[in-house]
């Protein structure tokens, strides 16, 4: 096959798969846009005649937007700090540990992972009660770290070891202490890795919604408050969409921009 | 002495892993403990009536489980086949592909919730996009009812790849980043077709990546729970919809019937796991011995 066939090909199955991707959110703009009129008949429209932000201002007015919007960011900034605080050195330590050794750890981290939210959720909220700890973002953050923690591990695993070990093994040579090696040579080099970690610690938490629901079902994230909204609101379908996007353009926005720290390499640095 | 040695040449290693399986463990294995242990108690007693209550008609925890299994199974095989696809376009070199791949992981930004707003749409029972695409295409005669019956656990399969493809396109676009294209000169001058090329060349290559990627996925898509509790509802129950649900009745002794069943969805996935270390073990041996 010649080259411009071969191109053609591929950008015909980039297309598909882009349709594939964005029509789904394509939808959802226009749900939340259109008049109710051209959604709910038979034949909906992909394009609407006329368009409206009303059901925006609705779901801010009603639903007391803001408290549960700095509840979530709160809580997605938390889970970040936590993720890293135990995952940095934990995955410095794994890095540096024989190949085997390394590897049962991440697994035996994914295997905890593999628990169902649903049965630590029960257990963790009761936790939660004692510690004070129920309803705050705090209590939330801390239970959904546990889930988070093996992926931003992984991650971090992979970025550590990337790191050339010659650079701290020089260092201690020229008399730095180990801790001195790690704090001024590995973790400087291994920053884009700790952003790529960030990202993932805080997508996950504001997409988060069992243990969130459970240890927090009076003041609580956004993902539990559209759940709430579909199922007992006021506004119908469109306000519970329209309300999805003011969940999902933030989340947008920074997964497009921080798209150069996403390499593909963060998930492959930890099997190398 | 030996292990006072290595203790101190790896001092640093050792302080600095054990907060993190200290904090696993207290805020993950303890729970999981308790909860197992909650699920086998009524009233502060312990006995198996929260069991026999779930093999009653009511709840008939068999048909869950069988409907979990199955949407394990058939949303991996979705996801994965979307992501190899992808990935392979991907790992090519042509113009535009940093603007594809970012069109590609916007659904990773989306939340569960949202994703399943969206699909909501798609898969509506009469009227709705799903329906009227097919029916103009003329693929179909007449409206899918897409959230009942056999048909909702390819609406809720594809609704959940769709957000999770880009996960694991990532992790195999890594891996075949890390194949040196020696390999396939090598095995393109020994006379291997394409398709050899892919079967003995990338498919063992990119086999640990392979795995990372599924045991992430599967852990995952055996608590699904949110996705078919906005998509489908109570037409189509799994195990976690069905120990949310009850969870949520807030009627009396609920929390520990749902802690049961939990801790069905947990030995499912112990077996899973064990077979998979199993498996994997075994390929691994296979892998070296070539």
């Amino acid at each position: 096959m010649n080259n411009i066939g071969k191109s053609l090909l591929w950008y015909i199955a980039m297309i598909i798969v882009s349709i594939f991707v964005l029509f789904p959110l394509y939808l959802i703009m226009i749900i939340a846009l259109a008049p109710s009129g051209e959604i709910f008949n038979s034949s909906p429209v992909l394009i609407p005649s006329t368009i409206t932000f009303s059901r925006f201002f609705l779901v801010i007015a009603v639903y007391d937007f803001m408290p549960h919007l700095i509840l979530s960011l709160e809580t997605a900034f938390l889970v970040s700090g936590i993720c890293l605080l135990f995952g940095i050195p934990g995955a410095y330590a794994i890095s540096k540990m024989p190949k085997r050794l390394g590897y049962s750890i991440i697994i035996f981290l994914f295997v905890t992972q593999m628990v169902p939210e649903i049965v630590i959720a029960v257990p963790i909220a009761r936790t939660m009660l004692i510690l004070g700890l129920y309803n705050t973002a705090f209590g939330i953050a801390l239970a959904q770290s546990s889930i988070a923690l093996p992926m931003i591990t992984y991650v971090l695993v992979g970025t550590f070891k990337s790191v050339p070990s010659r650079l701290s093994e020089s260092a201690q040579i020229d008399g730095a202490s180990k801790l001195q090696a790690f704090y001024s040579i590995d973790l400087p080099l291994a920053l884009t890795g700790i952003y790529v970690a960030v990202i993932l610690a805080w997508l996950f938490s504001w997409d988060e919604f069992v243990l969130a629901s459970i240890i927090a079902p009076l003041h609580t994230t956004l993902p539990v408050l559209i759940y709430y909204e579909i199922t007992r609101g006021v506004g119908g379908v469109q306000a519970a969409d329209a309300f999805s996007i003011i969940l999902m353009i933030p989340v947008i926005v920074l997964v497009l921009v921080l798209q150069r720290y996403l390499k593909s390499n963060v998930f492959a640095g930890a099997l190398k | 002495m030996r292990v006072t040695k290595i203790i101190k040449k790896n001092l640093l290693e050792i302080i600095f892993i054990f907060p993190l399986l200290i904090f696993i463990s207290w805020i993950n294995v303890l729970p999981i403990i308790r909860g197992i242990l909650l699920g086998f108690q009524v009233l502060g007693r312990y006995s198996t009536y929260n069991y026999q209550q779930l093999a009653t008609p009511t709840y008939s925890i068999l048909n869950k489980t069988t409907n979990t299994v199955i949407i394990v199974g058939l949303a991996l095989v979705i996801e994965f086949a979307l992501a190899l696809l992808t990935s392979l376009l991907l790992n090519r070199n042509f113009k535009g592909r940093t603007f594809f791949r970012s069109i590609v992981m916007l659904p990773y930004g989306v939340a569960t919730v949202v994703s399943a707003i969206g699909f909501t749409f798609i898969f509506a029972p009469s009227g709705w996009y799903g329906n009227e695409i097919l029916l103009k295409l003329g693929l179909i005669h007449s409206g899918i009812n897409w959230i009942r019956g056999p048909i909702a656990f390819l609406s809720v399969a594809v609704a959940d790849s769709w957000k999770t493809f880009p996960l694991i396109m990532l992790i195999l676009l890594g891996g075949l980043q890390t194949i040196p294209d020696s390999l396939y000169e090598a095995a393109a001058i020994d006379g291997a077709s394409k398709i050899q090329q892919f079967v003995h060349v990338t498919i063992p290559s990119l086999f640990p990546f392979i795995m990372i990627a599924l045991i992430i996925r599967a852990v995952s898509e055996f608590n699904i729970l949110s996705l078919p509790l906005i998509l489908v509802g109570n037409n189509l129950l799994f195990l976690g919809t069905l120990s949310y649900d009850i969870y949520t009745s807030f009627s009396l002794g609920s929390a520990n019937l749902a802690d049961a069943v939990a801790t069905i969805l947990l030995v499912i996935v112990m077996i899973f796991v064990a077979l998979y270390i199993y498996a994997s073990n075994r390929l691994m041996e296979r892998g070296s011995d070539e």
